[in-house]
């Protein structure tokens, strides 16, 4: 008998590496073809090589920054779909994203700065800020009378956040005036129109915490799926390991969302898509999450900015329209296995 | 030896066990009894240190179970759940590799000796041929199982440098919402369990909350009859078993009670 592992590591290992290409593919489709030699060539300085630039400065911190969210939404959905023991949780489920975007939504409205100097810009870090405002307010809740975290009080305290931050988002869109209600809805489509590296180097701490985080995680939320009790009595110490789950999940989706705004769906596609392949092992599914949510999203952000070219569509819609008929899609299929 | 004395324990403020104290002796066969709600899984619950009493203790080999580690613990101590819901689809052998949890550390992969704990386990509950299956699909009694196995591969200490150590495996009434033939295949299953735990270095315990009179009289060798959270029998068989017994505690007239009492069933009849 081998080990359930080994058979789906080269799955795993395919994940990583459609990742890695299409991050090295996405830039060179756009409206101004790129020739490979001449981007890649070392005989022309780069001041003067046109299509080195347009390579590196304008499309590779873009095909960079999805893959980066792409794998981060994904496998932040992994976490918190075992978190939950719900395969229909997503990253935005607790009102993480509704409190990064009300956290946004006052920045571009009120043109307001965060003080101490954090090294993102005023939107990012404003939305940053609000994603930990949502946190720190459900975990207070979900804690409040559990010595654990009771995963049915998550589940209502993100739902209200989630309604009371989109209140609050209605509220400051009715104060602003048009062009900044246009930026506003723009954020909100989740859009990865990075400027440079910026963004991605400001998010890149957070989340390669949260991934660390997720390493040590991926056996107890093997364990976690069986129940509190179940991995109680196995050695788990449960309420650790949801505090962790809780918060490196929150952290990784406060900070993809900060570069990348809410971009929907990836947080629930991909781990499914992923399950299907290599099973239901957090070991496996973690990993081949973050490779296919990366190249996934780095192909969806090809789309947005070719299908209406030279239009360029935010790829939050791109992973609407994807994500809303497959989420139906599953709920039905589900529903039908479990009735 | 397992032994619970004075346990006492509350959800907020409902009381749930009342000074309830008992002994599960290294390789014992214990019984419990009682009608729903009388504190039967919460007993199982804090011998597993999966709650903590109110008041009371419990004393594993002398030692409080709440100053041992719960990795420690979890490879002395395995409870199988009367449901075991799976959020994912996991396969029957992953299933049973998750009780080699408390063995392994933080990053550590199971390796050779895990894997075959698991294939063991599952073999011991006739269930290596599902190996490969989504635990999801299984029926009920093949649930029940490949629960038992995961909490046996857990117990297994052939890894283990103390591998002489008594264990102990809770079962929350396992045959529950089964079929007549699944209730004969897991009473016969746990009976064969505790012979054959007898043989290993590290003797087997066994502890089963049950409604199932006859498997409670002719498997278990010591029985405790709960009602509303208190100890109202305990003793052999043939002791807490009567017609006065039965009728107190579920309320039924006398003749009832002892038309249900299981009498004329020769023990052994599992074996």
């Amino acid at each position: 008998m081998t080990h359930p592992l080994r058979r789906a590591i080269s799955t795993v290992v395919l994940c990583l590496v459609v990742a890695v290409v299409a991050v090295i593919a996405a830039p060179f489709i756009g409206p101004t073809p790129l020739s490979f030699g001449a981007v890649f060539s070392t005989r022309l300085p780069f001041a003067d090589n046109t299509d080195a630039q347009i390579f590196f400065l304008a499309r590779l911190p873009r095909a960079l920054a999805a893959a980066l969210v792409g794998g981060t939404l994904a496998t932040a959905g992994v976490v918190f779909q075992a978190l939950l023991r719900n395969p229909l949780a997503t990253p935005y489920t607790l009102g993480i994203s509704a409190g990064a975007s009300f956290g946004a939504m006052v920045a571009i409205t009120f043109g307001f700065v965060l003080p101490f100097g954090l090294p993102m810009g005023g939107v990012a870090g404003a939305s940053l800020a609000g994603a930990g405002l949502a946190v720190i307010v459900v975990y207070a809740l979900a804690s409040a009378r559990h010595s654990g975290l009771s995963t049915t009080v998550l589940l209502l305290a993100g739902v209200t956040m989630n309604s009371f931050f989109s209140a609050l988002i209605l509220f400051v869109q009715y104060l602003s005036d048009f062009t900044e209600t246009f930026r506003a809805l723009r954020w909100l489509m989740g859009d990865l129109d990075v400027a440079g590296y910026e963004p991605i180097l400001a998010g890149l701490p957070i989340i390669a915490i949260a991934l660390l985080g997720f390493g040590w995680l991926a056996r107890p939320l093997n364990l976690l799926t069986l129940g509190a009790d179940a991995a109680a009595t196995r050695g788990v110490d449960v309420v650790r390991a949801q505090r962790v789950a809780f918060f490196t999940g929150s952290l990784a989706t406060g900070a993809a969302v900060s570069i990348g705004g809410p971009i929907g769906f990836i947080g629930i596609i991909v781990p499914h898509l992923v399950r299907l392949v290599v099973g239901a092992d957090h070991r496996l599914v973690l990993p081949a999450s973050f490779g296919f949510g990366a190249a996934f999203l780095v192909g969806c952000d090809v789309l947005a900015r070719t299908v209406l070219s030279p239009m360029e569509l935010p790829v939050g819609i791109i992973t609407a329209l994807i994500g809303g008929p497959f989420f139906l899609y599953m709920l039905i299929t589900r529903t039908r296995n479990t009735a | 030896m397992l032994a619970a004395t004075d346990l006492s324990f509350a959800f907020g403020d409902q009381r749930v066990l009342w000074d309830v104290s008992l002994n599960v002796q290294a390789g014992g066969m214990v019984g419990v009894l009682g009608p729903n709600g009388c504190g039967k899984t919460t007993l199982l619950r804090l011998l597993a240190g999966a709650l903590k009493p109110a008041r009371g203790s419990i004393l594993m080999d002398g030692r409080p179970i709440g100053q041992l580690d719960r990795r420690t613990l979890a490879r002395r101590i395995a409870v199988v759940p009367q449901h075991t819901q799976l959020a994912f689809d996991y396969s029957v052998l992953e299933v049973a590799l998750m009780g080699r949890y408390p063995h392994l550390g933080a990053f550590e992969v199971e390796g050779p000796a895990d894997l075959a704990a698991a294939m063991n386990a599952l073999g011991s509950t006739g269930t290596a041929h599902l190996a490969e299956r989504a635990f999801t699909t299984l029926s009920g009694g093949e649930q029940q199982r490949v629960a038992i196995a995961s909490a046996l591969a857990q117990l297994d200490v052939r890894t283990s440098t103390r591998r002489t150590e008594p264990r102990f495996l809770l079962l929350d009434e396992p045959t529950a919402s089964l079929d007549l033939r699944y209730q004969v295949e897991i009473a016969a299953l746990v009976a064969r369990l505790h012979d054959e735990g007898q043989a290993a270095d590290s003797p087997l315990s066994i502890l089963t909350s049950t409604h199932d009179l006859r498997f409670a009289a002719t498997v278990c060798t010591t029985l405790i009859l709960l009602a509303e959270g208190r100890v109202v029998a305990m003793g052999p068989p043939s002791q807490v078993l009567t017609a006065d017994t039965l009728s107190s505690v579920y309320g039924l007239t006398r003749d009832m009670a002892s038309s249900l009492l299981p009498t004329g069933i020769p023990r052994g009849v599992w074996r």
